[in-house]
Parts: structure tokens; sequence; C-alpha cells
């Protein structure tokens, strides 16, 4: 299976200009964020194949408005923000689904999981996806692709203190999801004192 | 590594997320905004085009049904018989005056002809009594009608 090669890194890719509505320069961002977006998505969305659907559905959707995009935010914290934007939707649609389904499989013997699709299954993505998506955006966002407050605010269109609210929150949520698994020093990883040092952001 | 202000949820954590996050690998798949783009752009060229042709296909269904021929001729001389009915009874308050003196203009031109006609035939033919019972005639000949009636008598 073909598979996109890994691209340049996040301050290689801010060193590139784009020029709003040139077509030659959409497809360079493509070629630069589209694994970054998609692995975004995959933090947020269960199934690979929703994870890429969105992903292009965020590059239609940006390519729409390229020739409205303004250079002084960046192109990729942008297309970010239209596909996490995306990703939120999807989240809510397959709930309404899987409430739906629930309810109509209610009172049917529930199947047991597949053994290989947990043992394959990373814990962290799990429970990340577990978690809202927005405060697992912001948990990529910060944690992955090395954001700092300021830039997902931006690219989210929400204010610092939010995102700090997010980041706090979903910290929380992350280690009430994996205190019984997670070996890599689980103290360490979520300390109690994350408060301020989000807020110092 | 990219960068980060401070690491509040530990090294172990984004050593962690970054490998799991690396370990997916995006499939190749073709761009969809490549295929999305040049469709939106004709369909917006196209539009004008279509709305005319969608606007005159519903006039041609609409007179079709109408006259119940495909035939543009047919529809146009319907569409030229519905309208004079609906223009006449506007003109109609100002046509009473306007038709009269048409018909008197019209009516007076064959009877010179007939009488012309006629009149030679008349007086070169069989004698009538329609001549002779005219009012005119009568009025000048009066006196002499009624004293040969009562002559007679």
């Amino acid at each position: 299976m073909p598979v996109i090669p890994d691209m340049p890194a996040r301050e290689d890719a801010n060193a590139e200009t784009y020029r709003p509505g040139s077509p030659e320069d959409f497809d360079r961002l493509y070629r630069t964020a589209y694994p970054r977006v998609y692995r975004t998505l995959a933090a947020i969305l269960a199934d690979p194949a929703e994870a890429e659907d969105c992903a292009q559905d965020a590059f239609v959707q940006a390519f729409g408005a390229w020739k409205r995009w303004r250079p002084d935010a960046p192109a990729e914290a942008w297309v970010h923000r239209i596909a996490v934007n995306r990703a939120i939707s999807y989240r809510r649609r397959a709930k309404l689904r899987t409430v739906g389904e629930v309810l109509r499989r209610l009172g049917r013997p529930v199947g047991p999981a597949d053994p290989a699709e947990a043992a394959t299954q990373p814990d962290l993505l799990t429970a990340l996806r577990s978690i809202p998506p927005k405060l697992a955006a912001a948990i990529v966002l910060r944690h992955y692709h090395g954001y700092n407050n300021r830039e997902i605010a931006a690219a989210l269109g929400v204010s610092e203190r939010t995102i700090g609210t997010r980041l706090l929150q979903a910290g929380q949520k992350l280690r009430a999801v994996l205190q019984p698994s997670f070996s890599l020093g689980a103290s360490s990883a979520f300390p109690s004192d994350n408060r301020e040092k989000y807020a110092e952001d | 590594m990219p960068k980060t202000e401070g690491d509040p949820l530990g090294p172990g954590f984004e050593w962690r997320l970054s490998t799991e996050l690396n370990r997916i690998r995006p499939r190749w798949s073709s761009p969809r905004y490549l295929k999305a783009a040049p469709h939106r752009v004709g369909t917006w060229r196209l539009a004008p085009a279509g709305l005319v042709v969608g606007v005159i296909g519903i006039l041609a269904l609409s007179a079709f049904a109408a006259t119940g021929s495909a035939n543009p001729v047919v529809w146009e001389q319907r569409i030229v018989t519905t309208i004079q009915p609906i223009v006449l009874p506007e003109v109609t308050p100002v046509s009473p005056a306007n038709p009269a003196p048409a018909q008197r203009e019209v009516a007076p031109a064959p009877e010179p002809t007939s009488h012309e006609e006629t009149r030679p035939k008349t007086q070169a033919g069989s004698e009538s009594p329609e001549p002779s019972q005219r009012p005119n005639g009568g009025d000048d000949h009066s006196g002499s009608h009624e004293s040969s009636g009562s002559a007679g008598d």
C-alpha cells in the first residue's frame, strides 16, 4: 500500500511562504501538511477511513477559501482549524448514530471485542479518542505538533485562556482514563500542578 | 522534534504520543480538492446558461401543454390570439366613437357602384312599382296620387 512519506518538520514548513490563491503553493501545502493533519485527525477519530475522509474534506474546503487566506496566519494551522472543526462535527454525528444504534440493539447480547484489534490498538490513542475532540485536538496540537497556546488559540479561533483550560481538562481526563494502564511514569506524566505551567504559556 | 514550551504532561507522555502518532502512516490518496475545483468553476460558469436553458424549457413545456402542438409557429399564433382579446378591452372605451365613422366611410363605398349598376337596369328594364312607392316620389306627386285615387274610387 503506498504511503505518504514523512514531511519536513513544522519549523521548516514555516520557513516556506505561500501565496494566497496560488494552486502550486496549495499543492505544496497539501504535500507538507496532509500527513500531519491526518495524524491529528487520527487522534480524534477512531476509524482511519474517517480521518482520511475528514482530512480530504478539510483540504477541499481550504482550497475553496485559499484566495481569502491571509498570510499573517500559518497556513498549516489554518488547515488544522478547518480539519478539527470537521472532525468535531463528524464525531458529533457519529455519536448520534451510535446512540441510535445502541437504542436499536437494546436488549441484544453484545459481541465480544476483537482481541487482535485490542492488542494492536495503542492505549494512548484510544484514550485520546475517548475524550471530547476539542480537548484531544488541543493535546495533539500542543504536544505532538509543538504549537504554543497562542498559536493553538489562533488556529482554533478561541482565546489563549480557553486553550489553557482545555489542556488542563484534557490532562485530567487522560489521566483518569490511562491511570490503570499508563506505565510510563503516570505520576510524573500527569502532575497535579499542571495548572501553573499551562497558564504560563 | 517539535518545539514545546515546557512539558507539563511529562516527557514520557510526549514521547509516547509522538511514537504512536508517527506509527500512523497515512495512505496515499489523490487530493480530492483537485477533482472538486474544476467542477466548481465549471458549474459557476455554466450557471447562467443553465438558467436560460431551464427557463426556455419551462416555457416550451407550458406552451406545448397549452396548445397541444410542438410547433413553435402554433405557439406564436396562440400567443397572438391570446393577447389580442386582452388588449382589445382596454381599447373598447375609445372604440364606440371610432368604428362608426369607419363604417360610414366603408359603407357608402359599395353603394354608388351598386346604384350605378342597378339604376340603368331599372331604368332600362321593366318598370317596377318600387320607385313610385318611394317617399321622395310620393312627396313630389302626393296630390296627384290622392286625386287620382279618389277619382278612381
